[in-house]
């Protein structure tokens, strides 16, 4: 441990000292309160702000009595229509206008109520009465209005910044249903989730987390629906985090995991509107984070990581289908690279025999053990994905027709590789590719790695061996306090109704009972009642 | 501490791991016996199938230095040769440019004592280790079959890796020959013997069932039994007949007629036809498909007399093979005629061969005992000693009605 800690270059930090002596915090030069002195408050927000070039003082004379009053905002996080036609207009032409037609001019000491009350035409405005307070405002992108003679700053929002429009989802596309995505601004995505639910006891608080990048972190539920405890566990671990900066739900994600040590989310991502709302009225809590297009969803099963929206949305013979589909593929996923190394290096029985020939006759002239042959070829495999995932768009064809014809064609050829190999990879690849949750997807693609390395030494007993092993570490996951292998283990009957199968709707009357909701009725237990009583 | 009971967990596992991988081996390092056949052991040089030098070097690598005893079999097996799947050897430009077909398989004899003995010896002969779990038949000389199945099957059923659906074929003179045979759509001729078996349920003349397990259940309860008799020329082979089986002895062949009728009084029925004369006075044959067959065996005692009532009921399509019949002349009396000439064909047939197998063979191929200990349990006791002796002289009594459903698919 001590090598670690050892300072390799001693001297170049030295250096480094000495150029940049140790600064002062902003806050340390000047006192906090504010005063009633618009020079004194100005020096104030100056000390913070003088060095950057984006922040915009404004100072100008007030009324006939030319009441100095001053604007601080930030460049470029305004909307300047709104300070030029609401404020500034308002304040330097149209209130000597009133003056004169009220003929009485604005006093210094209550200029500060006269403007907040007659002057301002914006909707949305707050007073602040201390220096941080307002110094938050304005870096949020509010405008703070300074007045000589008040110890209060009057904040009036004219938020605007350039900001993407809500587009389609990028990782969960869907045939079927709404194809609006979250975007990075918090307050369009709370304005998604509101119109989808009316219900005024849906709650959306808001707190701000990091030290220094003050992020706004939001969390959704439903009063009456979602378990109070669960809203209270969430505050709580939110409240936990005491870091500098929050850039992404990802971060929020892994300070507030319940083991960091497993390969699978134990939290939902989801860049859908839809999704998000539908978990929250089956009483669990959105976490939303600005700056963030994803929503985080506490607390989660495996079993959500198999569920896209269209299984709602079409028949649900279709959805099981399509559901039983996912469940199958990660097996596929996950086992069927180490079963093919197992049968081909230890159990040439357990084929049939033509495949076994057949098998035989493509290895003939590979000359690595089945085990390596594999391993390249599924690191071959992580790497197209991961250099298809990063390069931009025109250049991510070029990687598809070098990858399709190295892999497919040329690594054949070569006699690195088998052609059955490129066949078993490419349906691995396919499979895992098919759970919706990209997360979750490459946990499962994760795992097969130590499975296929206890393939090539035990055989089939190790893939058994890894399969029970990551069972038992699948059934001692929790999120939130909640089994991670519901409904299956512990097993919850009420809710297998909308597992590997997705049973008609009017069965599913209940909302997820291992999420233990106040009200876990979405509907009458049997909803074609009313209509035999009528017949 | 954290850091000290992790090393412990690693150590652990690994303990599980360190005892992997003894027993790996690619699945293309196998030598895959396909077939094995059985002959007489070949004694002196030359004999290996092979005339001249070429022959005698054979031969030579045939014999094994035995520690005790004297050769008692010829074993032979089969092993396909592996080579690149042909449409990649196409593709990689490099592939072979042998003229004609090359056998795809190597056949390789030992005489030896015993069989585990001339197992391993193959081993000194070849690269591959040789791997018995995809062993598809087994081929038997009739004078190894004739000496007795239940001496050579221990092995084959001691084996951990051959399976007991391992078919069975007893081969006229050398059984090697049939595995030297290069099929023209198979590519070993262990698998062309296999699929020829599924055939049974188009032709009845094929005998049913024949693999490892029935047969050494029938030897282990003392039935007889029979085997499908396989013949070879150089690219085909043929099922033709059978052995017979008398207590895992093989006693005599049986022509395909005789395995018509045992697969009719068995009740062992797929498909096949029946041919028969024309039954009104003018030459010709007819036939009929036979599309359902139902045998019912009966067993007899008044007094002291066993016999057997055997009734079979043939249902089938007509198929005739003269001149075109109109719907006057095939009308209900000439079906009737005709199915009485079927019932006569088949009841002759099914006579013929019960007399061979009870004067002739005196083999009781027919099962007759095991139906008796199934209906009649107590006589059965009584008699179970003597049954040899009484089983020749059982009266077998014949039904046979034919019925004909359908006048075959008229265009």
């Amino acid at each position: 441990m001590k090598i670690i800690k050892k300072n390799k270059n001693p001297k170049k930090l030295e250096v480094l000292e000495e150029n940049n002596p140790p600064q002062l915090k902003s806050e340390e030069k000047v006192d906090i309160t504010l005063s009633k002195s618009i020079d004194e408050n100005l020096a104030k927000f100056k000390a913070f702000l003088e060095d950057s070039s984006d922040a915009v003082f404004r100072e100008f004379k007030l009324g006939s009595q030319g009441i100095p009053c001053a604007l601080v905002f930030i460049d470029g996080l305004v909307n300047s229509e709104v300070i030029n036609e609401n404020i500034l207009k308002n304040l330097m032409y149209e209130i000597t206008m009133l003056e004169r037609a009220r003929g009485q001019s604005i006093q210094a000491e209550n200029a500060y109520d006269f403007i907040k009350e007659h002057a301002v035409s914006v909707g949305e405005i707050a007073e602040a009465e201390t220096l941080d307070k307002s110094m938050l405002m304005v870096m949020s992108g509010e405008v703070a209005l300074i007045v000589e003679g008040s110890k209060k700053i009057l904040i009036v929002n004219a938020r605007g910044w350039p900001a993407r429009g809500v587009s389609t989802p990028d990782t969960e596309g869907s045939v079927r249903g709404p194809k609006d995505a979250f975007t990075e601004t918090l307050r369009v995505n709370t304005a998604l989730l509101r119109r989808k639910c009316k219900d005024p006891n849906m709650v959306i608080k808001t707190i701000k987390l990091g030290r220094r990048s003050k992020t706004d972190v939001a969390y959704v539920y439903i009063k009456g629906i979602t378990n109070p405890k669960l809203v209270e566990e969430v505050e709580k671990r939110l409240n936990q985090i005491d870091v500098d900066e929050i850039m992404e739900t990802g971060q929020i994600e892994q300070w507030i995991q319940d083991s960091y040590l497993s390969p699978f989310p134990q939290v939902q991502l989801t860049e859908r509107p839809d999704t998000t709302i539908s978990n929250v009225f089956d009483g669990r809590v959105a976490i939303l984070v600005d700056n963030s297009p994803f929503s985080i969803i506490v607390p989660a099963g495996l079993y959500q990581f198999f569920q896209a929206p269209e299984d709602y949305y079409d028949r649900w013979i279709i959805g099981s289908f399509l559901r039983f589909l996912r469940w199958s593929a990660s097996l596929l996923a996950a086992f069927v690279p180490s079963i093919y190394i197992a049968v081909i290096t230890y159990h040439p029985s357990f084929l049939p025999t033509p495949l076994a020939l057949a098998i035989a006759a493509n290895r003939v002239n590979i000359p690595f053990p089945a085990f390596v042959e594999a391993f390249l070829m599924e690191i071959t495999i992580e790497l197209l994905r991961e250099s298809g995932a990063r390069l931009p768009k025109a250049i991510g064809q070029t990687i598809g027709i070098v990858g399709g014809i190295v892999i497919g064609d040329a690594a054949v050829r070569a006699g690195i590789t088998s052609p059955s190999m490129v066949l078993l990879v490419a349906i691995t690849a396919i499979a895992s590719f098919v759970i919706p949750t990209y997360s979750a997807g490459i946990a499962l693609r994760l795992i097969r790695f130590p499975l296929m390395i206890l393939a090539a030494v035990l055989g089939l007993y190790g893939v058994v061996l890894g399969f029970i092993l990551l069972n038992i570490h699948l059934v001692s996951l929790k999120s939130f306090g909640f089994d991670y292998m519901t409904p299956q283990a512990p097993l919850v009957l009420q809710d297998t109704k909308d597992w590997i199968l997705r049973l008609p709707r009017h069965l599913l009357w209940n909302r997820p009972a291992s999420v233990n909701p106040v009200d876990i009725d979405r509907m009458d237990q049997d909803p074609y009642k009313e209509n035999k009583n009528a017949k | 501490m954290r850091v000290k009971r992790a090393i412990h967990i690693l150590i652990i596992m690994s303990l599980l791991i360190c005892t992997g991988c003894w027993d790996k081996k690619e699945i293309e390092q196998w030598g895959y016996v396909l077939g094995i056949a059985v002959d007489p052991p070949t004694l002196g040089k030359g004999a290996g199938g092979k005339e001249g030098e070429e022959g005698a070097a054979q031969a030579e690598f045939q014999q094994m230095d035995l520690s005790a005893g004297k050769p008692t079999y010829d074993m032979t097996i089969q092993i396909p040769i592996i080579k690149e799947s042909p449409s990649l050897a196409a593709s990689g430009g490099g592939g072979g440019s042998e003229s004609g077909s090359p056998s795809k398989t190597w056949q390789i004899t030992q005489t030896g004592d015993t069989f585990l003995s001339m197992e391993r010896e193959i081993e000194s002969r070849t690269s591959l280790t040789l791997f018995y779990g995809h062993l598809q038949v087994l081929i038997i000389s009739d004078s190894v079959a004739r000496d007795g199945l239940d001496k050579m099957a221990d092995f084959f059923l001691r084996h951990r890796e051959i399976r007991p659906k391992v078919d069975i074929y007893i081969a006229e003179g050398s059984a090697k020959k049939i595995l030297d045979v290069n099929p023209k759509i198979e590519d070993h001729s262990a698998a062309y013997l296999k699929h020829l078996l599924l055939n049974s349920d188009r032709s009845f003349r094929i005998v049913h069932k024949a693999d490892l397990r029935t047969t050494m259940n029938c030897i282990r309860a003392g039935h007889d039994f029979v085997l499908p008799k396989v013949e070879a020329n150089k690219e085909e082979i043929k099922i033709k007949g059978g052995a017979i089986f008398k207590k895992a002895k093989m006693v005599g062949w049986a022509d395909e007629m005789d395995i018509e009728s045992i697969n009719f009084i068995r009740n062992l029925y797929r498909g096949g036809v029946i041919v028969g004369d024309r039954p009104d006075d003018k030459p010709g044959l007819i036939t009929m498909e036979i599309t359902r067959s139902k045998a019912k065996i009966n067993p007899n005692i008044t007094g002291d007399q066993l016999s057997f009532d055997i009734s079979i009921k043939i249902q089938g399509e007509y198929d005739g093979q003269i001149e075109f019949l109109s719907d006057q002349q095939a009308d209900k009396t000439y079906i009737e005629k005709c199915e009485k000439e079927f019932a006569k064909v088949v009841r002759d047939q099914c006579n013929r061969t019960i007399r061979k197998m009870q004067k002739e063979y005196k083999a009781d191929v027919f099962e007759f005992n095991k139906i008796l200990r199934i209906q009649k349990p107590a006589y059965w006791e009584e008699i179970k000693e003597e049954w040899d002796e009484i089983y020749p002289d059982v009266k077998v009594n014949l039904d046979v009605q034919v019925k004909l459903k359908q006048l075959g698919n008229f265009k």
